[in-house]
């Protein structure tokens, strides 16, 4: 309160009206005065709301620099110890826990072979890749039998999760030793899918990733050595995603990362950088890890059954998981970990042109806002522990409401110049002030990535990441604030929920013209 | 200061701030950049006579590079140390001698006994690697005592090297670290390479108050294939409190394979353990691989629970001809029945193994 009217008082910089304003409306006698002190009234609500936008822009920055900073903290920790820990304790130890990866396909055919090979090559002791056709109405299984010469193999259905669709049939390669299971099932949505994979599954752990997911080849040995490390804890972990639109691909393997040609998909990158890379590391360190993305996560098997899998009416399934695994076992009083892992990397498209973009964000924002409304009674509750008490809060203030207040500034500003509120030339210091903020947390990072993990190495692209972070705030925030406003009355007015389609242009592998493909 | 002068200050601050961190990132980069060809570029002149010396079969033919590495002056030798060091971990026999001698000869096994004692858990961490990656046997006791170092990682590392030592007397330290004090994996593994010598400390583990250490006793047992100490893990199996451990105990049992293990395996598929257990205690049926277990998992083929079930099938697909026969009768007698559904994947799993057309159901789908 004190520093939104400190704020205020700025805002109403050089031509500051006189404060007590809407008391003397109390004394004025004519219709004029009581016009006049309605108009001042007005002008100091319109200074109020745009303190209160002003406050509310630094602190979300200020958040997020703050979660960037513990993050950096665990780069650091990763960096030094990187020349005393191999991947060979984890590779050639008896008890690293085997796992299956679970991938839910439909209409995957441009990609679905690739994909498939590119996990069964992935560098673990004992895995099995089970993939569920959600009712693909193309090729997608076609392919599969093609490329791994599948027989039918009829197995009894299990039920430790109740599913909606009906399983046709399951496959087998016929060289009975690939570790390949693939179901063909009515389609029933992604998150069904996953929890007829997870009925299926025989290993302890369960890794869900997206049929047009690479993984980095070491990437489930690092975010399974949590569970090798901690067993009787942790109970989920999640990797990070990155994006793969225009890097080289070779056999199913990211082998250069480059920055995206077009501008919409480099912004995305910074964006990922901070947000879900940075971001969610700093909210592991505090305890609070809330999303584990869908495109790379690992689970304990035996704790989804207790839970009862994934919520197949929920748009955000992934979060929506995650938030149920921690109220389920902290009102189970039980001890365990959700860690987020920064250095293990599954690669995914992102949307490339603005209408796929905006589908995405207002399901992400419905998910969201769905997902709150669903957990409503953690939110600031001491009994969930710092999910409780600070994760849900900050993600009802500083995720679910920013597109409100981020577009409720934006319409606001011009209403109070034109109502006199504020001065012209402050106000576009102060919005200046407020870009410069957002430039250099995208800034720090921007260091972060390059002292850390330094993924993208030519200059080139270095310049075109620092580019990124500054045109991020200039349309693309206020877009995704439109897309997000759109997603929160989508929930509230309870419409039909629809996936979209994600317009696909297939991976860049050198030599070898990109393919297009609709998933 | 006036509002307009603390808005000036504040775009000027973020302004800096902005450029500062633009050239510590182009900094950065540059620097590492030049210390990378730098190091490529002094290493690969010596690299070919490390290979020498990994590649020597002779003393004689080892001598000359050794001394010549033993020699190279400090700025070289920095760039090319950490390779050595790793190469350690990738060479056995000769190689691995000859190695040894040139790191300890460089002095590397005198500089971390003493940075053991180090104000930085990196350095004591490091020094910790190298002592454990040389086999450095007089470095055993420091390492017991970083056991109880306050940093995590460094008492990881201490594990892992006391376990690279082979020091068998460390067992009791190393087993009480299992419970959250360094990472499960790193206190097995460490266990595994001390061989046998480590085992009274693991049978005395089995009655630990920690199941952490419990568990990681049951499993080193199993995997070491300690099988005179099959009678103390069935006890494990029969009464452990926590079901992770009873878990683990199974499995266990099942690698050591003896006449005892079966029994108690048998016992333990029974409907008065956990879920847990009896779907382990069934995959243990089948990596045991007796016939003995093809009746009780016959039986298993009608439990009423889809896993217990499930791996009984599994178990029974690899037991040969013993058990098709069960899993054939099995069929023809429940007909229609969940048993028969999983006798059939069983045998067709069979079929695939022998490379043999897939038997199936008439009325399965095609």
């Amino acid at each position: 309160m004190s520093a939104a009217a400190t704020v205020a008082g700025l805002l109403a910089g050089l031509e500051a009206p006189d404060a007590p304003g809407v008391l003397a409306a109390g004394a004025a006698q004519s219709a004029g005065e009581i016009l006049d002190a309605v108009r001042e009234g007005a002008r100091w609500t319109l200074m109020a709301i745009s303190a209160i936008v002003l406050v509310y822009s630094v602190s979300i920055n200020t958040s997020y620099l703050l979660l960037i900073f513990l993050a950096t903290w665990d780069a650091v920790h990763h960096h030094r110890r990187v020349s005393f820990s191999t991947e060979e304790d984890l590779y050639s130890n008896p008890l690293t826990p085997p796992v299956t990866v679970i991938m839910p396909a439909y209409n995957e055919e441009a990609g679905i072979a690739e994909a498939v090979r590119s996990m069964l090559s992935m560098r673990y002791p004992t895995f099995e890749v089970i993939v569920v056709d959600d009712g693909s109405k193309d090729g997608t299984f076609e392919r599969l039998r093609e490329e791994h010469n599948l027989v039918e193999l009829p197995r009894v259905v299990p039920d430790d999760i109740p599913m909606r669709g009906t399983v046709l049939s399951t496959h087998v390669p016929a060289n009975g030793s690939t570790p390949l299971l693939v179901i063909r099932k009515t389609n029933s949505g992604r998150a069904d899918a996953l929890n007829v994979g997870i009925n299926f599954a025989r290993h302890p752990l369960v890794c869900m990733v997206d049929a047009d997911s690479l993984l980095d080849p070491s990437a489930l040995l690092l975010v399974a050595k949590p569970f090798a490390d901690d067993p009787m804890n942790v109970v989920a972990t999640g990797g990070v995603v990155r994006i793969v639109n225009d890097c080289d691909v070779v056999g199913g393997r990211v082998a250069r990362v480059r920055m995206p040609r077009r501008w919409l998909v480099r912004i995305q990158v910074m964006e990922y950088l901070r947000a879900f890379l940075l971001g969610r590391t700093g909210w592991s360190r505090l305890g609070g890890l809330l999303i584990i993305s869908g495109a790379f996560g690992l689970f304990r098997r035996d704790v989804l059954v207790e839970v009862g899998g994934l919520d197949p009416d929920s748009i955000g399934e992934d979060a929506e998981l995650v938030t149920r695994l921690h109220r389920y076992l902290r009102e189970g009083g039980r001890d365990y970990r959700i860690v987020f892992v920064s250095e293990p990397v599954s690669w995914t498209e992102a949307p490339s042109s603005a209408a796929v973009l905006a589908r995405q964000r207002r399901r992400w924002s419905r998910g969201l806002a769905e997902l709150l409304w669903k957990h409503r009674t953690m939110i600031a509750n001491p009994r969930y522990g710092r999910i409780g008490v600070l994760t849900l809060p900050y993600f009802v203030l500083f995720e679910l409401l920013a597109p409100v207040v981020n577009l409720g500034g934006v319409a606001l500003v011009p209403i109070a110049l034109w109502a006199g509120a504020i001065n012209m030339d402050f106000a576009l210091a102060l919005l200046v002030a407020s870009f410069g903020y957002a430039v250099l947390v995208g800034f720090v990072a921007l260091a972060v990535e390059e002292y850390a993990f330094r993924r993208y190495n030519s200059w080139r692209d270095l310049g075109v990441a620092a580019v990124a972070s500054v045109a991020e705030n200039f349309g693309y925030r206020q877009f995704n604030a439109w897309w997000g406003l759109q997603g929160i009355f989508a929930a509230l007015r309870r419409t039909k929920q629809v996936w979209g389609v994600m317009t696909r242009e297939g991976f860049s592998t050198p030599g070898r013209p990109a393919g297009g493909k609709k998933g | 200061m006036s509002a307009a002068q603390l808005v000036s200050l504040t775009l000027a601050l973020l302004a800096g701030a902005v450029t500062l961190l633009g050239l510590v990132i182009v900094m950065g980069r540059a620097l590492h950049r030049y210390r990378d060809r730098r190091n490529a570029r002094l290493s690969a002149g010596v690299r070919p006579l490390l290979l020498e010396l990994i590649g020597g079969d002779s003393g004689e033919e080892v001598s000359e590079p050794l001394i010549r590495l033993a020699t190279l002056n400090r700025r070289v030798w920095r760039a090319v140390e950490p390779g050595a060091i790793s190469l350690l971990a990738k060479v056995s026999g000769n190689a691995r001698t000859a190695l040894v001698r040139l790191l300890e000869q460089r002095g590397l096994a005198r500089d971390a006994l003493r940075d053991l004692s180090r104000f930085s858990a990196v350095r004591r961490a490091s020094a910790a690697h190298v002592l454990g990656m040389l086999g450095h046997a007089e470095a055993a006791l420091p390492l017991v005592r970083l056991l109880s170092d306050r940093n995590a990682e460094v008492r990881a590392t201490a594990v892992r090297a006391l376990g690279q030592i082979g020091t068998a007397g460390a067992a009791s330290p190393i087993i009480s670290m299992a419970g959250g004090r360094a990472p499960f994996q790193l206190v097995a593994q460490a266990l595994i390479r001390l061989g046998p010598g480590a085992r009274p400390a693991l049978v005395e583990a089995l009655s630990h108050d920690d199941p952490a250490a419990r568990a990681v006793a049951v499993e080193v047992l199993g995997l070491t294939g300690a099988v005179e100490t099959a009678g103390a893990l069935v006890g494990v199996l029969a009464g452990d409190p926590s079901s992770d451990v009873q878990v683990r105990a199974a499995r266990a049992l099942g690698r050591l394979g003896t006449p005892v293990c079966l029994n108690a395996l048998i016992h333990a598929t029974g409907p008065a353990h956990r879920y847990a257990v009896r779907v382990e205690a069934a995959t243990a049926l089948g990596d045991l691989g007796s016939p003995r277990a093809v009746p009780a998992l016959r039986d298993l083929l009608a439990d009423p629970r889809y896993h217990v079930a499930h791996s009984a099938a599994r178990s029974l697909s690899r037991l040969g001809r013993p058990a098709a026969a069960a899993l054939t009768e099995t069929i023809a007698e429940r007909a229609g029945t969940p048993a028969a559904s999983h006798a059939w994947e069983a045998l067709a799993l069979q079929d695939l193994q022998a490379g043999r057309p897939l038997r199936l159901p008439e009325a399965a789908p095609r």
